[in-house]
Order: C-alpha cells, then structure tokens, then sequence
C-alpha cells in the first residue's frame, strides 16, 4: 500500500490502530479522536514525504506518537491525574466484564509517564519491537529494556487494583 | 499466558467504536498546530514587507518632498527596518515548516526544541534590537516634522512620544517578553522531560 495512490484504504485500514494508540495516551474518546484525525490530516500533508524506506505503519505511528506528544505541549493537558474521571464519566454505562476490565487497563496505563503510555500501547498492539524502535528513533536494545521495565510496571499498577 | 499476555488480551479485544470519517473535509484540513505557529509567521512577514515598500514608496518615488537629508536617511531606516524583521519573520517561517511530524520522535522533539531554543533568543536579542533601530530612525524623521511645529508643539508632541517609548519598552514591553520567556522555558522544559522518558531506563 502506498500513502499517494490509496490514502482512503490507509485510513481504513490504520484509524482503528492509531485511535487505540491516542486512546491509549489520552485516555479520553474524544481527545483521542481529534488526536487520530489531526494524525491522518499530517498524513496527508506530508504524503510526499513518505519515501517508502520504512512500512507505511512506521511512518504513520510515527506521525501519531509525535501528534499526541505536541498535544500535551500545547494543550498544556497532564493527563496523568485527570485521565480516570474523564474515562469513567464516558464508560459508566458500559457494564459487562470486558468493558470494566478495558476501563480498568486505561487507568492503569494513564499512571505511566506519557512517552511510556505510546510505547506500551503499540506493544499491546503487537507492533514489532524493531518497528516501535524506528517509531521512536531509539536503539532496540534500550526499547526492550524500557518495555521489560513498563511491562512490569503496568501489571504491578494492575495488580494494585487487586486484578489477575 | 503471564499476567501481561492477559492485559494484551483485553487490550486486543476491546472494541473501539470508528466514527466514519469524512475523508475529502479531512484532506483539505489546515487546522493542525504547527501550521497554526506558521501562518502568523508569514503574515507577519508579508505586513512588514508592505510597510516597508509603502515607506519607500512616500519617502522616494512620491510627490512628497522632504527638506533635510536626514529625513531621507530616517525614511530608509524605517524601511530597512521592518524588512530586516519581515525577512526575520520568514526564517521564523521556514524554521516551522522544516520541522518535520513524520521523523522519528526523538528527532521531532529535537526539532522542536531546536525552534523554541531559537524563539527564546529572538526574545531576548531581536525584539529589542528591532525596537531601538525602529525608534532610533523615527528620532531622526521627527528632527525635520518637529521643525514645522512651534517650540510648545514641539515639547509636548517630543514628551508624549518619548513617554509612550518608554512605556511601551519598560512596561508593556518588558511584561510581554517576561511572559513569553516564561512560555518558552516551560515548553523547552516539557520537552526535555519527554526526551529523558526516552533516554532514561529508570
């Protein structure tokens, strides 16, 4: 799939996949909406800047991690604190287990630091190490230490709210 | 299946609703941040640069005569000036657009911070430096229009402008810049707290 000549398959195919990511970052449906659509819009702008040297996903989370990022410059947002209000408000009527459990996943994701919240959600997504490494244009070796560490944090955090 | 495969579980069946988008309202978007920093950039840029030619215009090419060469010489100052700040305004400009969203993130913020790093000295040198050469060139037009004026024209017209300079630089001035300084710092220190989440394993 190419960015120029598909960009409506793109968007099918990858909006579920970066609403997750920014849902994961914000915490917050909306917010993470407007996140994903500022993403595809930058997609589209720089459309002629996709080169193909790395997958059309790389470049497209690329293009997410670094709008949810400028999101909480600008908007001045720490989300820290205000992600669970904001999340339980908009699932109180979700009542069965698997929304309690994914409501409670959000939670505990928001106590982390907002770079380790991308990570861990592109990990929860299966994105290949080496891929979340050219995401955020570190060394592999120093992506699977900081994933092993964030890994054991969110299910500690987890394990917290008494789950497992 | 350890606890984490668990959470991937959840994760992984959770079901997002997807809104459908309107794709062609999407692709003629302009409404992202950085474009939002751009475009005063170049208006900025585009003002100034009419304000000079239209100054270049009265003090040269007009019908308008002018007595004492200084006036000449205050009328290419003033025109000079804001070009200067005009073509400062467009670097400001390309500055933005060579920041680049679809680079990896520690470069993007690097990006960013190269640009606010940049904003801050502009805040410290440029601004000043552009409010002194622009008043030091209405100093010298002032010499010749004061002339035409009696001596209590003169004094009041001098006092009322040089008391509304010094107010704007040392009060309104000052209190714009200790504010803008204190945006950038914060900014500045945002991303590098980002940056370390990257770098630090701990």
């Amino acid at each position: 799939m190419t960015v120029h000549s598909d960009f409506n398959t793109l968007y099918q195919t990858y909006y579920p996949k970066v609403l997750k990511l920014c849902l994961g970052y914000t915490g917050d449906y909306a917010q993470a909406q407007d996140l994903a659509q500022e993403t595809f819009v930058k997609a589209w702008q720089n459309r002629s800047k996709f080169k193909g040297e790395s997958l059309v996903s790389t470049w497209l989370y690329r293009i997410a991690v670094n709008t949810c990022l400028n999101h909480l410059r600008t908007a001045r947002t720490q989300p820290t604190d205000q992600l669970q209000p904001h999340h339980e408000q908009q699932t109180t009527d979700e009542t069965n287990e698997l929304d309690q459990q994914v409501r409670l996943l959000y939670t505990c994701i928001s106590q982390l630091a907002e770079t380790d919240r991308l990570i861990i959600s592109l990990v929860l997504e299966d994105t290949p190490y080496p891929e979340i490494a050219q995401i955020a244009g570190i060394s592999e070796g120093n992506l699977r230490l900081k994933i092993h560490r964030i890994k054991q944090q969110l299910t500690d955090i987890y394990h917290r709210y008494g789950r497992f | 299946m350890d606890d984490f495969d668990k959470l991937k579980q959840v994760w992984q069946q959770q079901a997002v609703p997807v809104t459908k988008p309107d794709l062609d309202l999407l692709k003629q978007s302009n409404a992202d941040h950085q474009r939002k920093l751009e475009r005063p950039q170049l208006f900025s840029a585009i003002s100034l640069f009419l304000t000079s030619a239209f100054i270049l215009w009265m003090g040269f090419f007009s019908s308008i005569t002018f007595q004492s060469r200084l006036t000449y010489v205050a009328l290419a100052l003033l025109s000079l000036v804001p070009a200067i700040q005009g073509v400062i305004s467009l670097t400001v400009y390309n500055r933005l657009r060579r920041i680049d969203v679809t680079a990896p993130v520690t470069e993007h913020l690097s990006q960013w911070e190269q640009y606010y790093a940049f904003r801050q000295k502009m805040v410290r040198i440029n601004l000043p430096v552009y409010y002194v050469l622009l008043n030091g060139a209405f100093g010298l037009y002032f010499i010749e229009m004061l002339g035409y004026f009696p001596l209590i024209g003169q004094l009041v017209a001098l006092s009322l402008y040089v008391a509304w300079m010094l107010f704007a630089y040392f009060v309104l001035g000052k209190r714009a810049l200790r504010k803008e300084n204190g945006r950038l710092m914060s900014i500045i220190d945002n991303l590098k707290t980002i940056q370390q989440q990257l770098d630090d394993n701990h």
